[in-house]
């Protein structure tokens, strides 16, 4: 006989123990009141006394403490840190890609414009704007070369 | 348009204000995220702060895991020393801090699993207390007996397990964790405590009378 209520039924008890553990109150609210009012039938009671010790036993189970050594070399870490890593890690952060970028780009253009072959500043003091524009007209009178 | 001025103005009051309240909230009542921040600016106290919030705990989660101290203090601290780097490209707000360190602890736990392939019950018998007696003796035999029923459940249902009841996760959290969706997880939990119940059935019975 699996029915435990209208609501729940032993089956479903067993389910929901298995997946939620012993504590009625951790499982998904909708289901604490059934959950409750089931738990009131012997059958499921003995599910949560099982479920209750199995808890018990895993309890045993302590992990021991950090040890101090292991506390002391993790703080270590932010000391070995400071100085030039620190320098680094504030630059590194997210908001100050921007400006790092803008920054690589001027450097980029400066060291571009400063490095431009010597031929191409040759040829541009050949370059006749004049014969561009059409022939004279407009920048006729400009000599642009000159300059 | 004077409703959007101080529309506009109580953004930029409140944006200052929260600015505010982050440069004086003390590093024991900050969020994890805002710990990373404050370490990538140099705060050692932050640093100390986090390490007191998770040390503990990634040190008994991997010692579940490996039932090995020393193996299992080399995993948090490796997983520290990985928040240390992570911390420089740390995004608040995407995946929680906790959850990124314990999905680094169970790589690295797995890591080392694959590369012995046994664990050591015998080293449980290292948590006893040197009390002596039967006591001892009793203790000694359920945690051993209980230690090799969790090393012998599937990987991951022992990983879901350890999250949930000995590291305090939530389910979400424990889901996050793995990589997996919350229903997944809670699969795994079922499975693994009905075989444990049946496993440690004989065990009960015997050892937890007097309990």
């Amino acid at each position: 006989m699996n029915e435990m209520t209208d609501a729940m039924t032993l089956a479903e008890f067993a389910t929901l123990l298995d997946r939620y553990g012993p504590d009625i109150a951790v499982w998904p609210l909708e289901t604490r009141t059934a959950a409750r009012e089931a738990a009131r039938q012997a059958e499921a009671q003995a599910l949560l006394a099982e479920a209750e010790r199995l808890d018990r036993m895993l309890d045993a189970m302590t992990p021991p403490a950090p040890s101090a050594d292991l506390e002391a070399r993790v703080q270590a870490l932010a000391a070995t840190q400071t100085g030039g890593h620190w320098v680094w890690m504030m630059f590194a952060r997210p908001v100050w890609r921007p400006a790092l970028f803008a920054a690589a780009m001027l450097v980029g253009v400066y060291l571009g414009a400063a490095t431009l072959p010597t031929a191409f500043a040759t040829a541009d003091e050949g370059f006749d704007f004049a014969t561009v524009a059409g022939g004279g007209g407009a920048l006729g009178s400009l000599d642009i070369v000159e300059e | 348009m004077a409703d959007s001025a101080a529309a506009d103005t109580a953004v930029w009051m409140t944006a200052d204000d929260a600015r505010r309240r982050t440069a004086v909230t003390p590093v024991g009542a900050a969020d994890d995220d805002e710990l990373v921040e404050r370490i990538v600016d140099g705060d050692e106290r932050a640093w100390g702060e986090l390490s007191r919030r998770h040390l503990g705990g990634l040190v008994g989660y991997a010692w579940h895991m490996l039932r090995d101290r020393a193996e299992a203090e080399d995993v948090a601290q490796e997983t520290m020393v990985r928040l240390m780097r992570k911390a420089e490209t740390w995004e608040p707000g995407g995946a929680k801090v906790k959850t990124w360190m314990y999905r680094v602890a169970i790589n690295l736990c797995i890591d080392r699993q694959r590369a012995r392939r046994t664990t050591s019950l015998d080293a449980i018998g290292e948590q006893t207390d040197p009390i002596g007696g039967a006591q001892i003796a009793r203790d000694l035999a359920l945690k051993k007996a209980v230690g090799g029923a969790l090393d012998d459940l599937p990987p991951r249902q022992k990983q879901a397990l350890t999250l949930v009841h000995y590291q305090g996760f939530s389910q979400q959290e424990a889901a996050d964790a793995l990589d997996v969706s919350v229903d997944a997880l809670e699969s795994l939990l079922a499975r693994a405590r009905r075989t444990l119940k049946n496993t440690l059935k004989d065990l009960a019975d015997d050892l937890l009378e007097e309990w």
